[in-house]
């Protein structure tokens, strides 16, 4: 390839037609409750990792739904069970989290 | 505005008339051959051919959400207590305090399983943008914080309500459940919030948070309901024949529901339903 | 003198050789698994005469006489000690009648069992009447054992036991081959009475046999039938749930050295699970079968999924239970299922690990005697801190908030989750904080901190004591700094797992609420009390899943018909409050409203 001496970035859009959903369909076998999650935030307000790794729950699934990578945020995590107690829509947080970390998968082009 | 009020004085004038009890419960209901016996807590009998259900709603207990810290904390107060002040204009927790920034938490007992109540209740979202601008009105240099999952503004009008506030009064919208309330070392209060929007988990100190808390079925109503064996829906409220065109009546004869016993309703609807359900009578007692 | 050989006696030497070969590698293998230091302080606990003596009586008084179930249900404990010491004393008899009539046959290990047949009733045996009355006496004791034990696989109920196990095929084997031994040896011994003699019950059964069977063709049968029975008992023995007979004489002493649980599947871990009896006492005591569907969630059967390598299975137990430990206290064998369930969930693999070196408080740490540390459920639960703040004042302690505006995790929900190495990490960093506060006294609102600061932190090497606020406020109230007026409400206490069981704290929460109410018992209460199904221990069971167990919880604490309730943990009150008809509070709540 010719080295023009600068690079494209990366299209930084979601393109629904390409993303990997495979985590998030694996969830959804474990923990069909991510489904109901309706992103008021309640979990990442509560969160005593919120400041450490920028976990949010919130933006886990939402994330997870979208195919992006999701990794650094849940290292911050404690599994205290704030979220799951706050939780309006009764999703057991603390099992999704134990089910991502276990199932991840490191994707090559992220 | 109009006020509740005259509202209430002017329905009550048109039905003059009628027998009405007020402080009075039902201490039993039975099914006869042709129509119903309703004896009375204050000794009346009454023999009819129809009923009307209209018992409304209670408001969700806002300490169940034991983590805002109602009755906890002095700053916190319920739409309720708030609309009692704008009525009566007394209340400790607001009067000769200073008041910079209030906070208006929505769906407080709503839309939440854990609470046991997946319903919406429908006038919050415009209940809190009024109370805010009233508020403003009141505080002008107030700030107001507005946090909320979904604004639900679908009545006539609630739509240009939101603008207004928006734009008249410089309220400000959060999306973001409020799920944190403490004290700060100085005995301030904080709330903690996530600003969805931003992703960033967020915190303000606030002199006063209102909980728009929802509507849950009234007890009673299902002590009524046992009465005549009249069926509870899952919802948790009074079970219509059909929930899109016969709301208001039920599967029992002879029995007819109207207003927040069947779910969550603003004004307009349990008016608008009211009426339905005498003409449905009307036509019942016809037959 | 009778031949001293017969072919009948092989199935039995057979089976003998088989199960006690089986069990000494059994022991080797376990020994061999333990960690060295663990091996060198169980061996040296087997010659401390304290803990040798300790052993012989455990072993003594739960493997024989089944103590702890007399205590529990007496019927029961009559039946299983019945069996077992009944048994065990047939076998010491007629090791004696060997040793005292036959003393040259000692060496044949089947003489003693076998002795009726084998030895004649001469001048001498006769001079031993006091021994076949003996023999005879302790054959009907374990003949009605095993007569109960008939009833109860059929009426469960009498026995006190609402549901138990479904047996295993080679349970059944084991079961029906046990019943059959000992009709078998009185038939055995009533053909052969004539001859070698016998007293009140096996010497009117040969008049009976003798007149209606005839005798000499039924009498080496019946012999055969017996040994085969106590072969085929033997040979299954290993493979079912009898295994727990040598296994729990193993279990004790390992135990009274202070072991612990290295290895989920090996060494101590292994010897718990063949320990289970598989009684099925921890399937009524389980908070979790209040729902009919996870009653095969329960301990008893994770130690069979164990026993049979069910990976899947052994997976789904573990993640289920809210480690709340009810199982363990009212376990005879005292199998400890939370532990093993812990261990169990130590064994998972996961792609992402922790990082928790930048983990710093959120909340300046002030410097004071006593530091207050609500922890994560407490901030969710504001009245509970606010009270302990305003009892504090009350009693002019001198005290830092040390997570007033957020803190961190104290570590016990990522142990709990197997998360051993993660959870370590962040205990350092909850450690720094707590030290920074240079306090004397550690005070904690939620159980679940409370248990693992007192446990793992190691806290009071730095002199620095570890209590819960239902003790330190009892304390403050013994001490006249607070004085509580009492009111006419009736309260039951709910004993939460991790601070009753888990840390022992029975009395003073229960004092403590004396002096502002009356106080009534929940039906099942302290060591037996029923998790609040709230708890941070399961990690698979949804919000869904929990509500018929607490509303079963809360029927078992209202049974008195109190006015309210109060605990001591905040995750207890908030699972409370969602369906409890009654107010719930937390027993600071309640001191401070009445001081």
């Amino acid at each position: 390839m010719t080295d023009f001496g600068f690079t494209r970035a990366k299209s930084s859009t979601i393109n629904l037609d390409n993303v990997d959903t495979s985590l998030f369909r694996k969830m959804l076998e474990v923990e069909p409750d991510v489904r109901r999650c309706m992103e008021c935030g309640s979990c990442s307000a509560v969160c005593t990792a919120a400041p450490l790794s920028g976990m949010s729950v919130r933006k886990v699934i939402h994330a997870l739904e979208r195919g992006v990578d999701i990794a650094p945020m849940l290292s911050g995590c404690m599994l205290c069970g704030k979220c799951t107690m706050v939780c309006p829509r009764g999703i057991n947080t603390r099992h999704l989290i134990l089910s991502l970390e276990r199932y991840y998968k490191k994707k090559e082009n992220v | 505005m109009t006020s509740a009020q005259e509202l209430v004085e002017q329905m009550t004038s048109e039905i003059a008339g009628a027998n009405i009890f007020l402080e009075t419960t039902v201490s039993s209901l039975n099914r006869l051959s042709n129509g119903y016996s309703v004896v009375l807590s204050n000794g009346i009998a009454i023999a009819c051919r129809a009923i009307l259900i209209a018992t409304g709603f209670h408001l969700f207990s806002a300490e169940k959400k034991e983590e805002y810290g109602y009755g906890v904390y002095n700053q916190v107060i319920t739409n309720r207590d708030l609309e009692h002040w704008f009525n009566n204009g007394n209340d400790a927790r607001i009067d000769g305090r200073e008041m910079r920034k209030i906070g208006f938490v929505h769906c407080v007992g709503s839309r939440d399983l854990k609470a046991g109540n997946s319903q919406c209740s429908k006038v919050c979202c415009v209940t809190a943008i009024k109370q805010a601008i009233e508020m403003k009105e009141k505080f002008p240099d107030a700030e107001i914080y507005c946090f909320y999952m979904d604004l639900r503004l679908f009545g006539k009008k609630y739509e240009d309500f939101y603008i207004n506030a928006q734009k008249d009064f410089g309220i400000h919208f959060i999306r973001g459940r409020v799920s944190e309330v403490g004290e700060t070392i100085d005995g301030s209060l904080q709330v903690k919030a996530e600003d969805t929007l931003s992703g960033k988990p967020l915190k303000v100190t606030l002199d006063l948070l209102v909980l728009m808390a929802g509507m849950v079925c009234n007890p009673r109503t299902k002590e009524i309901a046992g009465m005549i064996h009249a069926d509870i829906d899952t919802d948790g409220f009074l079970r219509s024949r059909n929930n899109i065109y016969n709301i208001m009546e039920s599967d029992r004869p002879g029995i007819f529901l109207a207003g927040t016993c069947t779910g969550t309703k603003t004004v307009p609807e349990t008016v608008a339903e009211a009426r339905a359900a005498v003409l449905s009578i009307h036509n019942y007692l016809k037959k | 003198m009778r031949p001293d050989f017969h072919p009948f006696v092989i199935p039995f030497c057979a089976g003998m050789f088989f199960v006690l070969g089986y069990c000494f590698f059994g022991i080797f293998n376990i020994i061999f698994h333990l960690p060295r230091r663990d091996r060198r302080r169980f061996l040296v606990s087997l010659i401390n005469p304290v803990t040798a003596w300790k052993n012989i009586r455990d072993i003594f008084l739960n493997c024989l006489i089944h103590v702890k179930l007399w205590k529990r249900n007496p019927l029961l404990g009559y039946m299983h000690s019945s069996i077992a010491f009944g048994w065990f004393m047939l076998i010491v008899l007629g090791h004696l009648e060997v040793f005292l009539y036959a003393p040259g046959h000692l060496s044949k290990f089947y003489y003693p069992i076998f002795f009726n047949f084998f030895v004649a009733k001469s001048e001498e045996t006769i001079g031993g009447a006091v021994l076949f009355f003996l023999m005879d006496f302790f054959l009907l004791v374990v003949l009605s054992g095993i007569t109960l034990a008939i009833i109860k696989r059929v009426r469960s109920l009498w026995f006190g036991m609402r549901r138990t196990t479904r047996p295993s095929v080679l349970d059944m084997v084991g079961m029906y081959s046990l019943w059959a031994i000992f009709p078998l040896r009185l038939l055995a011994e009533g053909f052969t009475a004539h001859i070698s003699g016998g007293s009140f019950l096996i010497i009117p059964l040969n008049w009976m046999v003798r007149g209606f069977l005839g005798n000499e063709i039924n009498m080496v049968p019946t012999w055969w039938a017996y040994s085969i029975a106590l072969s085929v008992f033997m040979f299954v023995l290993p493979f079912t749930r009898y295994m727990h007979i040598p296994a729990e004489m193993l279990l004790i002493p390992l135990r009274n050295a202070g072991l612990c649980i290295r290895h989920p599947r090996k060494g101590f871990a292994k010897i718990q699970v063949l320990s289970c009896p598989g009684c099925g006492v921890c399937i009524d005591a389980c908070p979790m079968s209040a729902k009919k569907a996870n009653i095969k969630d329960t301990t008893v059967y994770l130690n069979r999924q164990i026993r049979r390598r069910n990976e899947k299975r052994i997976e789904e137990i573990s993640d289920k239970c809210l480690m709340c430990g009810k199982c363990t206290a009212v376990c005879q064998v005292g199998v400890d299922g939370p532990v093993i369930r812990q261990a169990q969930r130590s064994l998972r693999k996961y792609a992402l690990g922790k990082d928790y070196s930048a983990a710093v408080s959120p909340t300046p740490v002030g410097k004071a005697a006593v530091a207050y540390f609500a922890g994560c459920m407490t901030q969710l639960t504001p009245g509970i801190s606010k009270a302990v703040e305003s009892l504090l004042k009350k009693a002019g302690v001198d005290y830092t908030f040390i997570d007033r505006e957020g803190g961190l995790c104290c570590g016990r929900p990522l142990m709990m989750a197997g998360r051993i190495k993660e959870a370590r990490e962040l205990m350092e960093k909850t450690r720094e904080i707590i030290l920074a506060s240079e306090c004397r006294t550690l005070l904690l609102s939620c159980p679940i901190c409370y248990r693992i600061f007192k446990e793992e932190y190691d806290l009071e090497k730095e002199g620095i004591e570890v209590i819960h606020h239902s003790v330190y406020l009892y304390n403050l109230v013994q001490g006249g700094r607070l004085k509580p007026s009492r009111s006419d409400i009736h309260f039951v206490y709910h004993d939460p797992c991790e601070l009753g069981r888990g840390s022992g704290i029975y009395e003073e929460p229960r004092k403590l609420l004396r002096t502002s109410a009356y106080l009534v018992e929940a039906a099942k209460n302290r060591e037996e009390s029923v998790c609040c199904s709230g708890s941070l221990g399961s990690l698979t069971l949804g919000f869904a899943d929990r509500k018929e167990l607490t509303e079963a919880a809360l029927r078992n604490l209202t049974s008195d018909i109190p006015d309210a309730i109060a605990t001591a943990c905040p995750l207890c009150r908030s699972t409370f409050r969602r369906y409890s008809d009654i107010p719930v509070s937390d027993i600071a709540e309640v001191i401070d409203s009445r001081t």
